[in-house]
């Protein structure tokens, strides 16, 4: 009884509104299955009784209205996935940088030395060139000092 | 005079303890007057330490996933800046922190919903406030707050524990446990709870956070995660497991 009870289709939206082709999900047996219902062009007059039952099941209105929400979703979709896509790629590469600062600082000569402003440049860069760069101006003072004392 | 000062917890794993280290040493550079202290096991303590931290407290430290919030309300200072470990400080503003908390009892900065797991409980509740870097005062209020957090976070643990009107997902983040304290609790009338200036994305970048949200500023506090750093030798991530 509760199967009779389930409508025949579901969800249709519009393919191409024009040319009368959709996309609705067929009831067969207890299941539902997408497909795809083309009628053509009306100036070509062919028939499709599926395409012909969902227009008096639904109407158009309610199919444009239906065809509206799945696009809306599917933009909403998009957005999110380039949203995410964002996040992954400043982590990317704000843990490169990261990184990059870690390994300066574990070299003995820069952990230990007592040039603090390049120290600070190095911990403040915004790019890898920049820890580079301040590491190794870091560093050549560093080989100068000792080079000095010898 | 009010004392001022940082604190850190490093617990169960090593890992975080070097990486507490690494953070103090990195506060350290610009801000050299720096009161630091840290909560950790008597274990993994070298007296090269003391050169960092002014304070090592180990007495009793529980070593469980949140002994941050057991050593909350036993600060030494009067304002408390808490820093979770995986950071790093890389401004000199870092010691101007303690100007922003004004009349309020603590300041949090906010969660970004699009760089954290989970922000929403309902469709009108949200997490809004990360609880990895906060500047709080010690007065009875904050006290009985930390103590419940640390009380409170592990009823939460316990399947009693009542989840029905939140996401089972929620129970693991002593976020949430903040989050209810502060809402749900008498906490909420009692503390006075305000936000770091604007843009607060500065006191608390966290990797994957879109750069806008710095609104040109420089960042003051990297917050990073411990299981995505790599580094070739005495490192934090080698020592993670």
């Amino acid at each position: 009884m509760a199967e009779a009870a389930l409508p025949k289709y579901k969800n249709p939206v519009w393919l191409d509104k024009e040319n009368r082709s959709m996309q609705a999900e067929i009831l067969f047996g207890d299941k539902y299955t997408p497909a795809i219902i083309n009628a053509g062009p009306a100036s070509e007059g062919k028939v499709n009784k599926d395409y012909d039952a969902i227009i008096e099941m639904f109407g158009e209105q309610e199919i444009d209205k239906l065809t509206q929400i799945k696009e809306d979703e599917k933009q909403l979709d998009v957005e999110r996935r380039l949203a995410q896509e964002e996040v992954h790629k400043n982590r990317i590469k704000q843990e490169a940088l990261f990184n990059m600062k870690l390994e300066a600082f574990e070299i003995p000569e820069v952990k230990d030395s007592e040039e603090k402003e390049l120290k600070k440049m190095i911990r403040k860069a915004k790019t890898i060139i920049e820890v580079n760069a301040y590491t190794t101006i870091l560093l050549w003072r560093e080989f100068e000092k000792k080079v000095d004392a010898e | 005079m009010q004392s001022k000062g940082y604190v850190y917890v490093a617990s169960l794993k090593k890992a975080y303890y070097e990486a507490a280290k690494y953070s103090a040493e990195s506060l350290l550079t610009f801000y050299p007057e720096a009161k630091i202290t840290l909560f950790t096991h008597e274990e993994w303590v070298e007296e090269e330490d003391y050169d960092i931290f002014d304070q090592i407290i180990t007495e009793d430290v529980p070593k469980d996933k949140r002994a941050k919030l057991w050593a909350l309300s036993k600060t030494p200072y009067d304002i408390t800046m808490y820093v979770d470990c995986d950071t790093y400080i890389q401004h000199e503003d870092i010691a101007d922190v303690f100007d922003f908390i004004d009349e309020y009892d603590i300041i949090f900065t906010r969660n970004r919903p699009y760089n954290a797991k989970i922000t929403k409980l309902s469709d009108n509740e949200e997490m809004i406030y990360h609880c990895g870097i906060f500047v709080y005062k010690n007065n009875t209020q904050t006290k009985k707050l930390m103590d419940d957090w640390y009380k409170y976070y592990w009823e939460q643990q316990k399947k009693s524990f009542d989840m029905e009107h939140y996401p089972d997902e929620a129970r693991p983040w002593d976020t949430f446990t903040m989050w209810y304290l502060l809402n749900k609790t008498d906490h909420k009338n009692t503390v006075r709870v305000g936000d770091f200036p604007e843009p607060d994305a500065r006191w608390n970048f966290c990797l994957g956070q879109k750069p806008e949200e710095l609104q040109g500023q420089d960042v003051i506090i990297t917050h990073y995660r411990l299981d995505r750093v790599f580094t070739s030798n005495e490192i934090i991530g080698k020592n993670k497991s």
